[in-house]
């Protein structure tokens, strides 16, 4: 009987550690892999095995950062970012789309503009910037221009890419019904490219964020990425990781909003 | 009746305009990084002696001081907070700017060449074969490091020069990515009290102990288009310059300092603050001229008194 009670007993405990990991399912190993990195950081600052005024304590970032929610420059310096990074993305999208679109279906568009976008396309966009204060000077004309640009190129390139390969079959049957080249375009070749764009504009969000952080940090007057380099020179580590860390929470939210847009929108998307 | 009756009405209307229009404040946009040696700016803002004049002062701070003079030629900036290398250069490319005011002196003792403590770095002899860190390539630190390692025996050509930004110098010097760095005041302070770094030498001061590194610049097209308002820049500045003199080493400067630089209080009271220079030193300009020549920074020649703003 003893030996069937610590069965029992044995047999209950898993189940509700079970439960959690169900839960959080595969993504426990994820959350075990940062809360360890992040231990393995408090445990270096704290015992001297990282001795840097750049290398300040987790627990320290963390209260950095719950300091900052009271109403700190880090949350406006935050959604002036992202003010910037929603504007280019839009602007970049919106061109990505439409040219990419166009490009795939009109030749004559094709051979004028493709060797232009292929030429500026490996350019990486931090370093326009510079040359570009010239043109646009320092302030939002030039951030939003080198966020649409980083944004136009994976949204152009997926679009376009999409287009090519909408099922010739799908074309055929709006002909044979005489459906016009408009119609043609917004009801059979955008939905059946609906999934690559959304490939091409989820790469994009990333993109956005880095290109905006960095564009501040060039030549910024606010924003996160002006807000990281200050702190570097004011000498507060500790706010400037916790600007780090609200970044990274937001970079990663934009991705999971996305991915569940996407679910919503798109529900053909990954099926064939 | 009614027609005149609105005349009058447009007349009074338009009378009233003038000096409307004439008190809203002029504004003019300035390009700023975080530096101490901006509290006189920052000081004209906070007592209003910019207000006084009728200025609004738009400023834009930035990281560093790249971008000023592209900002300035672009139109983005009225004034820019530059240094005389930057200045220099421009002019020699026919990009006419002037320096309008000076700046606290001491640079020559606020900024310094550290290395690791014990491993015998005292003179520019020392360096052969070493790498030495300075924020930018071919500008005014990496200028005058050169010119102190010759002055002490040693040979530039036979030291490595790296860019490393001022705030990661010290992580790359403990983790011997580099052997010694040319830094600015406030790493100064925190090297000095690291046990494993040693300060060898404030080059300026063996180089040219009066250099005037920073300066406030505007382009000569701007300055004629507003004479006015650039005078009333520099008559609420200097009323700023007068602040400043009579406040160092009181509290109300180091809070001053602190609060638009965001440095902890502690650190900016062991800053060292020198009284603003009376004037533009065109022989000091001139000196740097001379040492960027040789290094090869300037290709046209530059009249260095015509680069100076007269008022």
């Amino acid at each position: 009987m003893s030996v069937v009670g610590t069965l029992e007993g044995a047999s209950s405990k898993p189940s509700a550690a079970g439960s959690i990991r169900r839960r959080l399912g595969p993504r426990l190993y994820g959350v075990l892999l940062i809360a360890a990195i992040l231990l393995f950081w408090e445990v270096s600052s704290r015992l001297g095995w990282i001795v840097s005024a750049y290398w300040p304590p987790v627990t320290k970032i963390l209260w950095a950062a719950i300091s900052q929610l009271g109403g700190g420059d880090i949350l406006v310096s935050l959604a002036a970012t992202l003010r910037r990074a929603l504007t280019g993305y839009a602007i970049g999208s919106v061109l990505g789309i439409a040219l990419g679109i166009l490009l795939g279906k009109s030749k004559v568009l094709r051979i004028a503009l493709l060797p232009l976008i292929e030429i500026v396309r490996p350019i990486p966009t931090p370093a326009v910037i510079p040359p570009l204060i010239l043109f646009l000077g320092v302030d939002d004309a030039l951030k939003i221009f080198a966020i649409s640009l980083a944004t136009f190129f994976p949204v152009f390139t997926n679009t376009f890419a999409g287009v090519a390969t909408v099922d010739d079959t799908l074309i055929q049957t709006a002909r044979t019904f005489r459906t016009s080249w408009a119609r043609t375009l917004l009801r059979v070749v955008l939905p059946a490219t609906l999934p690559a764009i959304a490939a091409g504009l989820r790469t994009a969000t990333s993109l956005a964020l880095v290109v905006a952080v960095v564009s501040e940090m060039v030549a910024g007057s606010s924003g996160i990425g002006y807000y990281l380099v200050e702190m570097q020179y004011a000498l507060r580590p500790d706010l400037m990781y916790a600007a780090v860390m609200y970044l990274a929470i937001t970079g990663y939210a934009v991705n999971r909003l996305f991915l569940v847009l996407e679910a919503r929108l798109i529900p053909w998307m990954g099926k064939t | 009746m009614f027609v005149v009756a609105r005349g009058i009405v447009c007349a009074l209307l338009i009378v009233c305009s003038v000096p409307c229009r004439a008190a809203e404040p002029a504004t003019l946009r300035v390009s700023v990084i975080p530096t101490s040696v901006l509290a006189p700016l920052y000081a004209g803002i906070k007592y209003g002696y910019f207000k006084e004049e009728g200025l609004n002062i738009d400023l834009a701070p930035t990281a560093g001081g790249a971008i000023g003079i592209p900002g300035l030629v672009g139109g983005s900036y009225d004034i820019a907070f530059s240094n005389n290398v930057s200045a220099l250069s421009a002019v020699a490319q026919g990009i006419d700017v002037q320096l309008l005011a000076p700046f606290p002196e001491g640079a020559a003792d606020e900024t310094a060449v550290i290395a690791r403590k014990g491993e015998g770095i005292k003179t520019g002899r020392d360096l052969a074969g070493k790498t030495v860190a300075v924020n930018t390539n071919r500008n005014v630190i990496w200028l005058y490091v050169r010119e102190w390692i010759r002055k002490t025996g040693g040979d530039p050509a036979q030291v490595t020069f790296r860019e490393v930004a001022f705030p990661q110098m010290i992580d790359a010097l403990k983790q011997k990515q580099i052997d010694a760095a040319f830094q600015i005041n406030v790493f100064v302070i925190a090297a000095g009290k690291d046990p494993a770094l040693e300060i060898v030498s404030f080059p300026y001061r063996e180089v040219q102990p009066k250099v005037q590194p920073s300066q406030f610049l505007a382009t000569r097209k701007f300055i004629e288009g507003n004479k006015d308002k650039v005078a009333r820049f520099l008559k609420a500045l200097k009323r700023g310059n007068e602040w400043f003199d009579a406040h160092i080493g009181k509290d109300e400067l180091f809070s001053l300092v602190a609060e638009f630089t965001k440095l902890p209080e502690a650190v900016v009271r062991e800053m060292k603050f020198q009284p603003v220079a009376k004037k533009v030193d065109a022989d000091e300009l001139e000196k740097t001229r001379d040492l960027m020549k040789r290094e090869g920074l300037l290709k046209a020649d530059v009249d260095v008194k015509k680069m100076i703003y007269a008022e």
